[in-house]
Formats: structure tokens, sequence, C-alpha cells
């Protein structure tokens, strides 16, 4: 899963898969505003089926608290 | 500055476009609108058959009584002094239902007594009922309030139920469908239309209830008038095909295909959204997971209308719509599959004459794109037979229908023509013909209730897709896409002065 995770987030990004590590911070590494955490959040309801409230998106930090968000709920 | 760099470009002449141009140019920036079609108006625009004048997307408004929100919104853009035709008071609206005849009458207590004599049992729901369209409605100048950047109260009946407010507050099946009956004006879906726009929508109406004689695109007329009296420009038949872009900024957009080039500081587009952002991706300025966000949204329904022309000085005019349906449950059909017609609206045009008779009417069903999108792509009147044959086979359906509740139509009827979902795409560049844009859902309002801000700073997008449909919904998108670019408090004294 976290490889189809990267691929994801990569392309509809527009980033190099290389930038994306299990410690990277993720607003940093998707350069992500207000607006285009929405972005995030629909992109993975629609891939993964996984709905993030709004109130747990700040304790997602890094790709690896994704992938465990993710593996709890998927 | 040179003639082609502008301080505000504004893509498409639609009522939110042209309203922005108004404001922008009134506070004195210089403002370039670029119209794709011949025809400026978009949802507005009208045509002429044989000496009538049809409407397209626009039958009526509410709130324009003095003081109501639509007035104070008309009073800035000068559009009061258009030959406004206030409606029936006791019965503006008609729900025709299987189980009987229901008037909407104009005024939050007129209205609740009129339909509390019908209901007797139903008095303290109606109660209810009505205090709250009646908080929605006053509230709406409260998103006008700088230091409520957030409209906390809209924001919370955009996350709620219109269906599950309306059956907890009325108990009465019959009058459950009464009270969404004249809702064709946008879409009773009842796992996702929000409370906010079933609330608004109604109450604005029932505030007041005004028509216009001579079609809508007076407004539209009347708005491009004042922003060229202002010294404004407005081009027709430049189809803005892409946008150049520096340092994560537009700069300027390409008109057709490359044959002109404008510059701008700020630009607002008018168009759909998913239009818009098709672009800005293209010019490498929002990326595709914004571009897909937006694309995916879906569209409300649009309309099949039949505009038939009558024979003079033989139908009297009736000051009221008439929203007919072939059975109960009016939420449900929207969710079934087409089993013959089940829901017209009828529209009379007010006479521009003084006559007591109509010289025309229309008649309206709400039709999906997906009933004709076989022949997305086909010219107008080059559709082919079979699509002739399913326009009048709906049109003779509609014609009868309307028949049983308009005494006389069938004699009076001298001629008609036939609109879908197609018809409204391809003159008003709406995506899937849709009649109220872009689908709104209470459980994902975050993904289907855009704001005017785009990911690039200095594009802006209005219209009916945003906040909420209709000419209310617009003419209040309009607002706060201005005040983005020249701050709500200015906004605000504009709107006061």
């Amino acid at each position: 899963m976290i490889s189809k995770v990267n691929e994801v987030l990569a392309d509809e990004f527009e980033v190099e898969i290389s930038d994306i590590a299990p410690e990277a911070n993720i607003k940093e590494t998707l350069q992500l505003d207000s607006l285009s955490i929405v972005d995030m959040i629909a992109l993975i309801e629609s891939n993964f089926g996984v709905k993030i409230q709004g109130s747990e998106v700040a304790s997602i930090k890094t790709f690896a608290d994704l992938y465990d968000y993710l593996a709890a709920r998927a | 500055m040179p003639d082609n760099k502008y301080d505000v470009i504004i893509i498409g002449a639609g009522l939110g476009g042209l309203e922005c141009a108004f404001m922008l140019q009134k506070v004195g920036m210089k403002v370039l609108v670029l119209e794709a079609d011949a025809l400026i108006g978009g949802c507005l625009q009208t045509f002429r058959r044989q000496g009538h004048t049809f409407d397209t997307g626009f039958h009526y408004v509410g709130g324009l009584d003095q003081g109501q929100m639509l007035w104070r919104l008309f009073k800035y853009y000068k559009l009061l002094d258009l030959p406004w035709r206030k409606m029936d008071e006791d019965c503006f609206d008609e729900v025709r239902l299987p189980t009987g005849s229901y008037p909407f009458a104009q005024g939050y207590e007129h209205f609740r007594e009129t339909l509390t004599s019908l209901f007797p049992a139903q008095a303290d729901n109606l109660k209810n009922y009505v205090a709250l369209l009646k908080d929605v409605g006053d509230n709406i100048a409260n998103s006008f309030n700088p230091r409520s950047a957030d409209d906390v109260y809209s924001q919370s009946l955009f996350a709620r139920s219109a269906h599950e407010f309306l059956t907890a507050t009325i108990s009465d099946p019959t009058l459950q469908d009464v009270l969404s009956g004249t809702s064709l004006k946008m879409e009773l879906n009842a796992q996702k239309l929000p409370l906010y726009v079933f609330a608004q929508i109604n109450s604005s109406f029932i505030q007041s209830a005004y028509r216009i004689a001579g079609g809508g695109m007076q407004i539209a007329e009347s708005l491009r008038q004042s922003f060229e009296s202002m010294g404004g420009t407005l081009l027709r038949s430049k189809r803005v095909t892409a946008f150049e872009a520096a340092d994560g900024k537009a700069t300027a957009v390409i008109v057709n295909d490359g044959a002109e080039r404008y510059e701008a500081q700020t630009f607002i587009s008018n168009a759909h959204p998913a239009t818009t952002v098709r672009l800005l991706h293209t010019a490498g300025l929002v990326r595709k997971v914004f571009q897909r966000r937006i694309e995916n949204l879906e569209n409300t329904f649009g309309m099949l209308t039949v505009n038939v022309a009558l024979k003079p000085g033989t139908l009297p005019y009736q000051n009221k719509n008439i929203f007919a349906y072939t059975e109960n449950n009016v939420w449900s059909l929207h969710s079934q599959p087409r089993n013959g017609l089940k829901a017209i609206m009828i529209s009379f045009m007010p006479p521009t004459d003084g006559s007591p008779y109509a010289s025309g009417l229309d008649i309206l069903t709400p039709m999906s794109w997906d009933e004709v999108s076989k022949w997305f792509g086909t010219k107008i009147g080059c559709r082919g037979e079979d699509y002739v044959e399913f326009k009048e086979r709906f049109a003779d359906q509609c014609l009868a229908m309307a028949a049983r509740y308009v005494d006389g139509l069938q004699d009076a009827h001298l001629a008609h023509w036939v609109s879908t979902p197609l018809t409204y795409a391809d003159y008003t560049s709406t995506e899937h013909g849709s009649a109220y844009g872009i689908r709104k859902d209470y459980n994902a309002t975050m993904f289907t209730v855009l704001t005017p801000k785009t990911p690039v700073q200095n594009v802006f997008l209005t219209g009916q897709n945003l906040n909420l449909h209709g000419i209310l919904g617009t003419s209040m998108t309009s607002m706060f896409t201005c005040a983005e670019i020249i701050g709500m408090p200015k906004v605000v004294s504009e709107l006061n002065a």
C-alpha cells in the first residue's frame, strides 16, 4: 500500500517520488496550503476509501503518520 | 496603461461576471470583460421567435421588496428601474399534487397563515418551519459583516440535511411535499441537498416574488450599459483559450487560440470552475490534484423547456407559477429512473403591453445529462431525427400535462420550441447543461462549496457554481469575489453608498 500511496501523491501533486520518504514532512514535501490540504483529503478518500477527519489532519505530520492512519482504517 | 493591459480581466459575461465588472470599474479599476459567445448574459440569455421573447434560465426572483436583500443589491447595480412585476401576493406559486392545490403566499406570516388554514393540525410545526426560514433570510446580510469573516451560522446550515430538517419539523407527509413543491428551482436530493440552499432560496421567494416583463436579458443589458458608461470594456466572441504565467501568478490570457492577448494584474473567471481550472493546469498554475478534484464535482440536473407562443387574446395571463406533480413524494422524483413525466413548472410571460392576456408561457421539467449525452458533440439544428423525436415526445407530454392545469391551453397554442440540457450547454457553456451548477453536498461541504479563491493568488472564481445558485446566490457571490480583491469593508461601503 505504501508504494501505491506514494505513487498517487507524487503523480497528483506533481512532485518527485524520490522526495517522498517515511520521515519527510507531508506539508513541506507536497507544498500544502489550506486549499491543497483539502485536495489531499479528497484524493485519499477517492483512492483509498478513507475519510480523514478535519480534526485529525493536524496529527498527520509525516508520510509514516499517513501510512499508519490508512493502515488502521483501510 | 497600454490598451491591452488591465487591472482586472473577467472571463465570461454572465450575471456574476457583469456584477463584478460593474463594482470593480465603479471603484476605479480598469476592467475588461471577455465573453466567448456572441451574446452576453449566460443563463440570462433570451431568444426571439415569431415576435415572442423567451427566457432560457431565468424565470422569477425573490427578495426584491424595498429593503430586502436582492433589492439592496439591485439598487446598487441600478437594476430597480427594469419592468419588474410583483407576482400574486396570495399565490405567487401554486403547488398541484394529486391531493389538491396549495398556494404559496408572499410574506412569512401570510405564507404561514395560508398553509395553516389548510393544515390546521400542523400549526405549531409551520411556525417552527417559517421561523427557521426567516432566521436564514435575516442572517444573509451578516455575510457582509467584515468582523465575522466566517459566517458560522450559514456554514452550519450548509452541513445540515434539508430533507432531515423538513421531515423532523413537519410530520404531515403531504405538507412536506407542499413545502418542497416549488423546489424545481433546486435539486431535491435527500442524500445531498444542504439545508442552507433549501432554506435561503425558499425564504427569499416567500419574502417577495417578482417577474420581469420582456425577459431576463434586460438585467445583463442594463449591467453592460452601466459598465460601459463608466469606461469599462466588454468584448464578445472572445473565448479565452489559455493563461500565461510567471512566478506562480497569471499574467495574461490568450484569446481564440492566439489571435489576441490581454494582460492584467488580477483575473476573475465566471466560467464553470472545471473549465477555468483546466486552463490553469495547462498553464502550470495549479496541480493535477486540484484540477481533478474540481473536475470530479458533480453538476445538478438540467431542464427540458417547452417555450409556447400563444394566439393573441386567448389565454388570460396568470401572475403565478404552477408546479404540478403526477404523484406525491416529490423528493423521490430525482432518485428514481425516469418513468414518464412526473413534474412540470409552468411560468407565464408577463404581458409587455398591459394586456390581460398572456403572449406565451414556458413549461419546464428536470432532465439529466445522461438522457441527452448520446447526442453530445452534434451541432445545433443537426442532431438527427431521433433527437427531434425525443424532444417532441417530451414536448407533447409537457403540453398535455400543462393543459390539465391551465384551462384553454390547447386551443390557445400557436407554436412551440423545445430545448434540452444539450441546447443549454451549447448556448451558455454550462457544464452538462446544468441548471444550477455544481451539486452541493451537506456531507462534504469542504469539497462541494467552493470559495472565490483558487490556488493561484491572483485568479478568482465567481458565478452560481460557488456559494448559492440563482439570481440572489450569484449576486451574493459577486460581492464575495469582489471582497477578495478590494476588501469586504470597501464592498460594504459601496453597497451602502
